[in-house]
């Protein structure tokens, strides 16, 4: 019996950030609801909500996987503006004068996309994992250049006017459910999957928590690196497909205050920014709070500045709770070890 | 410089508690000046909470500090400082950008309140500071370039600089040569005749008999024994640390004759570190290498496993010649390797117990389709946790809820669960107390009896001969003798070493 309610307990307070950021998404919820009934509480906002949410969710999971390793993924926005306009460019140019592309010709367009996005991803791979070039400044780096290299060739022009048929699968939906927030869901259980249920996952932890520990222990840890900045990679150019699709257009400098968003997004989600720690659940939650908090503000014509300063007020919260919680927790476990 | 007169030191009923747990439950003690006391204890016995409130760090719930004809409930860091008690940690807590002279020089001038520095004015302070306790040491260099004896001996100086009344030495003596240890002795001696009343922290037993006037045993936060140093036997001071009977007696079980070699490591060269060793260790063998700390020993230990680089040589794992340089190849052929710093090293702190235990043969957990199988990483968690007696209720606990002896099981686990044929222990018993060292020195036997090599490298002299089969000395990275099982004796093994 007492084993377990320990087992139990101890399950519990593994996910106590994501227990805790239940609590905050429920409470925005049901605040906005109650205040604006008819604006934020209705079946058109909730849509809009489902098709702006998957971007920022996608973006974040790959920053989140960076960060369990102990890095961090900055490059993330050039990869996936890298890759929606290599795509948006094989469109434009393959459709010509009509108003749609055929569907293998979507596709081929999509993967050569994707590749280049991971092509992107092998080099900051090579640069952290081999080189051991801190990913900080690294994909800082990778990022401008992967950046300046699209405003070279495109000249800063957006690439726009994609077929049709490209742009239903952003704006379409799927057995009622906007196709995006489908494809974010799917994302999200295969990434969950590969952190939970895969032994590379499992070194994804190990490796955030103490490196030094995972070279003594045989782990591959270059190897585990090596594969979290491709990963990462993909997502984001999976993130700028679907942005292309949504918007109907590709440009180098779209989305530039999403990394910073990402960033929000990942830590208000209880990753810990020093590694080894943080659930896909969490990422997922925290991204519904912020656009709850954006469309609520929008719903009840607040301004958009003051937005900002929610956002941020959520973030500063978030930490000092974090820390706060931090600090009783081990005094707690102090005093436990010191009994035994 | 005056002599004090005599005063006293020391603590009346402290209790202190963490959150509920004690830490201490009504501890008392006292030291004259010109004394040397000793604080004996094993990990998690109230050492270095008492240490924390005699210096000012932590407050006591209830009780009395009493320092000189001062008392207090409740001490500040500062007031401490002001009535002249100083503690020397075991790191030294010294700058290693500055130089000697700066270390030694700057309390001072915090001390005083000063607002600029003086290069000839510190040059001064030093040098008085090192001239009152008799030791020549260069001041004008760089502290990162001195050895560890000489960092000592600047913690003491810059200590004896803000009038040290009472001071602590934490462990002094770990990283020590025996002609340094000989030479801090002499200094302790010189404060003692100048009535600074020292507090000597340390497990080493024949140390602290050599040394020491008078003696308290802390156990579980309580005293459970004191007096006059004289009056105490070595079986007895280890009997009260631990409450347990324990022996020091050999352990290592027979060796089988065996004509097949577990490893050969031939003609091992890496400048400046290691020059030319060679070795080899049979199936079941315990060999133990030793050495000080800069003699190579730690390095030859990460060598044979990869994580050191080898210029040129030859290690063979039954019979078979493996690539050098290469954890992964080691692993492959092998080889098992516990490094000495299980904090940084060997354990993911943050993390459960389960996942420490799994870490390093983490690919073996999964099912078809590289699927993790939780289950079996539960069962491979309750088997090791059960055989090496892990003393946990909760696998999913993290592991720094662990005790250092238990903290180190699950290191050895790891490894053991790949069943190594040469598991090499990088001081396997390093801050683990005396009942738990016993228990993993039994595992290794164990293991050892089943067929398993062990390479233990080790600064325990008395550890190594109670485990091993044959005991190389290392020295400036070359082997410098090798005693058998018959030879093996504590004063001829402390003599090679110094």
């Amino acid at each position: 019996m007492n084993e377990r309610f320990n087992k139990i307990n101890s399950g519990l307070l593994a996910d106590r950030k994501v227990t805790q950021l239940m609590v905050i998404t429920a409470g925005t919820f049901a605040i906005f609801s109650l205040v604006s009934r008819d604006i934020f509480f209705s079946s058109a906002n909730f849509t809009s909500m489902a098709y702006q949410i998957p971007e920022i969710a996608i973006l974040s999971i790959a920053v989140m996987l960076s960060m369990l390793t102990g890095g961090i993924d900055l490059s993330i926005v050039a990869i996936s503006n890298a890759a929606a306009l290599v795509a948006a460019w094989i469109m434009t140019t393959k459709m010509g004068e009509s108003e749609t592309l055929s569907y293998s010709w979507i596709i081929i367009a999509c993967v050569v996309g994707t590749l280049v996005g991971l092509a992107a991803g092998a080099v900051n791979s090579i640069i952290i994992a081999r080189l051991d070039v801190t990913p900080i400044l690294a994909t800082l780096a990778t990022g401008t250049l992967f950046n300046g290299i699209a405003i070279g060739i495109t000249d800063g022009v957006s690439v726009s006017g994609l077929p049709e048929n490209f742009m239903r699968v952003g704006n379409g939906t799927f057995l009622g459910i906007p196709t995006p927030f489908v494809l974010m869901v799917v994302i999200a259980l295969a990434v969950g999957y590969f952190i939970n249920r895969t032994t590379l996952g499992l070194k994804v932890f190990l490796v955030g928590t103490n490196r030094k520990a995972a070279q003594y222990s045989v782990m591959g840890d270059r190897k585990v690196i090596a594969w979290i900045y491709l990963i990462s990679a993909l997502l984001s150019s999976l993130a700028g497909l679907i942005i292309a699709s949504r918007t109907s257009a590709a440009s180098p400098d779209f989305g530039s205050s999403y990394i910073l968003l990402a960033i929000v997004v990942v830590v208000l989600g209880g990753i810990n920014p020093n590694g080894g720690f943080g659930t896909i659940t969490g990422v997922i939650l925290a991204t519904a709070v912020l656009q709850m908090v954006s469309s609520g503000f929008n719903a009840l014509r607040f301004s958009q500045f003051f937005y900002l300063a929610a956002q941020g007020a959520v973030l500063v919260f978030v930490m000092i709770l974090n820390v706060v919680l931090e600090r009783r927790r081990v005094s707690r476990s102090i005093s436990k070890s010191l009994r035994s | 410089m005056s002599t004090l007169l005599t005063a006293e030191y020391g603590v009346e009923n402290i209790v202190k508690s963490f959150g509920g747990a004690k830490a201490l439950s009504g501890v008392s003690l006292s030291v004259k000046s010109g004394e040397v006391h000793c604080i004996a204890g094993e990990n998690g016995s109230g050492k270095s909470t008492l240490i924390k409130i005699m210096s000012g760090v932590h407050a006591p719930d209830t009780g009395l500090i009493r320092l000189g004809d001062k008392s207090f409930t409740k001490l500040s860091p500062r007031e401490a400082v002001h009535e002249g008690v100083q503690v020397i940690f075991q790191d030294f807590s010294l700058l290693p950008n500055l130089s000697v002279a700066e270390n030694i020089a700057i309390p001072t001038y915090i001390s005083e309140n000063s607002r600029f520095f003086s290069k000839s004015k510190t040059k001064e302070i030093a040098a008085n500071a090192l001239d009152l306790i008799g030791v020549d040491i260069d001041i004008n260099a760089s502290v990162t370039d001195i050895s560890i004896a000489s960092k000592q001996l600047i913690a003491i100086a810059r200590a004896t600089n803000q009038g040290v009344k009472m001071l602590f030495m934490d462990e002094p003596t770990t990283a020590l040569t025996r002609k340094e240890i000989k030479h801090l002795f002499e200094v302790v001696e010189q404060l003692k005749e100048r009535g600074v009343a020292t507090i000597f922290v340390s497990h080493k037993i024949d140390e602290i008999q050599e040394i020491c006037n008078t003696i308290t045993i802390l156990r579980n936060g309580e005293v459970v024994a004191d007096g006059i140093m004289r009056d105490f036997k070595r079986d007895s001071i280890s009997e009260a640390m631990t409450g347990l009977n324990v022996s020091e007696t050999r352990i290592a079980p027979p060796l089988k004759k065996a004509s097949t070699k577990v490893i050969e490591v031939r003609n091992l060269i890496t400048k400046p570190t290691f020059l030319d060793i060679s070795f080899s260790i049979a199936p079941g063998e315990i060999l133990g290498i030793t050495g000080l700390l800069g003699s190579g020993r730690t390095e030859l230990a990460e060598a044979i496993f990869g994580q050191y680089p080898i210029d040129s040589g030859e290690v063979i794992v039954e019979g078979e010649s493996i690539r050098l340089n290469s954890s992964p190849a080691a692993l492959k052929a092998g080889i098992g390797y516990v490094p000495p710093d299980r904090l940084t090293q060997g354990l993911f702190l943050e993390q459960s117990i389960l996942r420490n235990l799994v870490a390093v043969g983490v690919d073996q957990y999964q099912s078809r389709g590289k699927r993790l199988s939780k289950k079996r990483l539960a069962e491979a968690g309750e088997k090791w946790i059960k055989d090496l007696r892990i003393k946990t209720k909760n696998s999913l606990n993290p592991v720094t809820s662990l005790s250092g002896g238990n903290q180190q099981r699950v290191v050895l686990a790891k490894w053991l669960a790949m069943n190594p044929k040469l598991m090499i222990l990088n001081g396997p018993t390093v801050g683990v107390d005396i009942g738990s060292k016993r228990e993993i020195l039994e595992i290794i036997r164990d293991r050892a009896q089943e067929g398993m090599g062990f390479l233990v490298v080790s600064d325990d002299i008395p550890e190594l001969i109670q485990i091993c089969h044959r005991v190389l000395v290392i020295k400036n990275g070359q082997i410098s003798k090798e005693f058998n099982e018959s030879e093996l004796d504590e004063e001829v093994l402390y003599k090679e070493l110094s």
